[in-house]
């Protein structure tokens, strides 16, 4: 197991376990970025390690990191280094873990990925099944003819 | 070890709720957005509920197809449901007119808009002269909070009030009146302004200290980003002199005023000048709290009309503050090289020294190198690195 210590300080510290056992150490300011660490906090005063179910080590580590470093030029730097599928996780650490700033900064990343692409590339990223029918879908086309003038299929 | 291991074949997204993959939909263009109905049965509505509408003609051979599309969209939302934020930019489909653009944008700012963003690049003087409707609609709008516009004429400034704008951003607007006069009617009236951009903009500003009234600053500004002046004007100085974060392209000297909170500058160089140097270092000289500066085109193009002095005393924010010093398109200058040496030996507590040399042949740059290395570092910690 992997044992991380943030900044030696006076501020109370609290462990964090992710869902694969990995811990983290980390200052109670960090911690309560994570608005459902927070709530965690308030129902039982005495806790020393959370437990974080739905997120990875790996991305628990990059969560962290963002909390301590974002401002402007970081958050213009940081989706670049992650690729679709790291994205996607990140996400949705971010929305479990309920970090505003992180989620905002990860749906314009996802966005720009997929930005004038075509809703086929997009199902294909997301592996997403579609559940229309043909007949449904070609009457949606139909129907929103104005938007899909000039859409490539890539 | 864990058996949880990131598949790639799942659907991930799916796992979120509607409110986050709206939140992914606000950052495309409205006409991609309404796209993604057909993905699934679950994306089907989620589009209907984004608040922000991005709208660009680029693609648009016609502005009838264009108009046709805004207006779909408009009348496939909800009445009810606000406009958070809203981007237009047109100008080049065939057949664009200001008529059209001013009715659509007095129905969209009826919504309560928040974010407006307009943007009539490839337009002329004439199409904007008709756009006075927009510009009133505009100017009522008391809830702005982000203001970008492009590409506008100003026959006259409404009366106006943005007790809430914290972000503005100008290029190219023109102000048919004293350009002065109008611009200042934007520091009276935007109080809590924290970012300040503007591109291609007129500023008469005198480097008469004594006229109190142009001397105002916005008090909450964070950032400023002035771009694109040409060699007559004058950088509004003293209107952004709170700013922490400062990026100012110069393509002369300018009256220097004392920038309290100033953490980071950078400053790019359109041209040469006599005094450079010596104004560069006064211009340090007044700024106290400066911990990041970054010099572009130091050197720039021409002769290199002065010679550096070294200056009597250390400014205060080299020997105790500035811990970053960048130098970008760096030509290893006599001039150049001096500067580079002073700040390094005078930063007590610099940290890094980045030379970006892009535009030099390699050889060169293996003698800039060496020539820096050797220069004796006031900060212990200090490590150049070279681009």
């Amino acid at each position: 197991m992997a044992e991380e210590k943030s900044q030696a300080s006076s501020s109370k510290m609290l462990t964090l376990k992710a869902s694969d056992g990995v811990l983290f150490e980390v200052e109670l300011n960090i911690a309560k970025e994570m608005k459902t660490v927070q709530a965690y906090i308030d129902d039982c005063e005495d806790i020393e390690t959370i437990p974080i179910p739905n997120v990875l080590g790996k991305h628990l580590a990059i969560v962290i990191e963002y909390i301590k470093k974002t401002n402007e030029e970081y958050d213009a730097e940081f989706e670049k280094q992650w690729n679709m599928d790291d994205l996607q996780l990140l996400l949705l650490a971010a929305n479990y873990l309920n970090i505003s700033g992180l989620q905002e900064c990860l749906c314009k990343a996802i966005a720009k990925r997929i930005e004038n692409k075509s809703p086929e590339y997009v199902r294909k990223v997301f592996n997403i099944e579609n559940d229309h029918s043909p007949e449904e879908e070609a009457k949606l086309r139909k129907e929103y003819k104005w938007a899909f003038e000039g859409v490539d299929k890539d | 070890m864990s058996s949880q291991r990131s598949i790639p074949t799942l659907d991930r997204i799916s796992t979120l709720p509607d409110s986050v993959i709206c939140h992914i939909l606000s950052f495309l263009p409205t006409k991609q957005s309404v796209t993604t109905t057909i993905i699934s049965k679950r994306w089907n509505p989620l589009w209907l509920s984004v608040l922000t509408l991005d709208f660009d003609d680029q693609k648009f051979s016609d502005f009838a197809t264009f108009r046709h599309l805004i207006y779909s969209v408009m009348l496939a939302r909800h009445t009810t449901l606000p406009i958070q934020s809203l981007r237009l930019k047109c100008g080049i489909s065939s057949g664009c007119n200001p008529y059209d653009i001013n009715r659509i944008v007095r129905a969209a700012l009826q919504r309560g808009i928040v974010n407006l963003i307009l943007d009539f690049s490839y337009t002329d003087f004439d199409f904007q002269i008709g756009l006075s409707t927009t510009i009133s609609s505009v100017f009522n709008c008391r809830n702005l909070v982000v203001l970008k516009l492009t590409c506008l004429t100003f026959t006259v400034v409404p009366q106006f009030n943005f007790p809430l704008l914290k972000t503005l951003h100008l290029d190219s607007v023109s102000f048919l009146g004293d350009q002065n006069e109008e611009f200042y009617k934007f520091v009276e009236l935007c109080p809590i302004l924290e970012e300040l951009q503007t591109t291609n903009m007129q500023f008469w500003v005198s480097n008469d200290c004594d006229n109190g009234k142009y001397n105002k600053c916005f008090s909450n500004l964070v950032r400023a980003k002035i771009c694109n002046l040409t060699w007559s004007w004058n950088v509004p100085f003293a209107w952004i002199c709170n700013a922490k974060f400062l990026h100012i392209e110069l393509s002369k000297e300018q009256k220097v005023h004392t920038f309290h909170n100033l953490t980071h500058f950078e400053l790019i160089f359109k041209s040469v000048w006599q005094r450079k140097w010596n104004w560069l270092v006064e211009l340090l000289e007044h700024c106290p709290k400066l911990q990041n500066l970054t010099l572009n085109q130091l050197y720039g193009h021409g002769i290199d009309k002065d010679n550096w002095k070294e200056p009597k005393n250390v400014p205060g924010c080299i020997f105790s503050q500035l811990r970053k010093c960048s130098f970008i398109a760096y030509e290893g200058s006599e001039c150049e090289f001096r500067f580079a040496e002073y700040i390094l030996k005078s930063a007590k507590v610099l940290r890094t020294m980045t030379i970006n040399a892009s535009l030099v042949d390699i050889n060169l740059k293996h003698q800039m190198l060496r020539d820096l290395s050797l220069c004796p570092r006031g900060s212990a910690t200090c490590k150049l690195s070279f681009d």
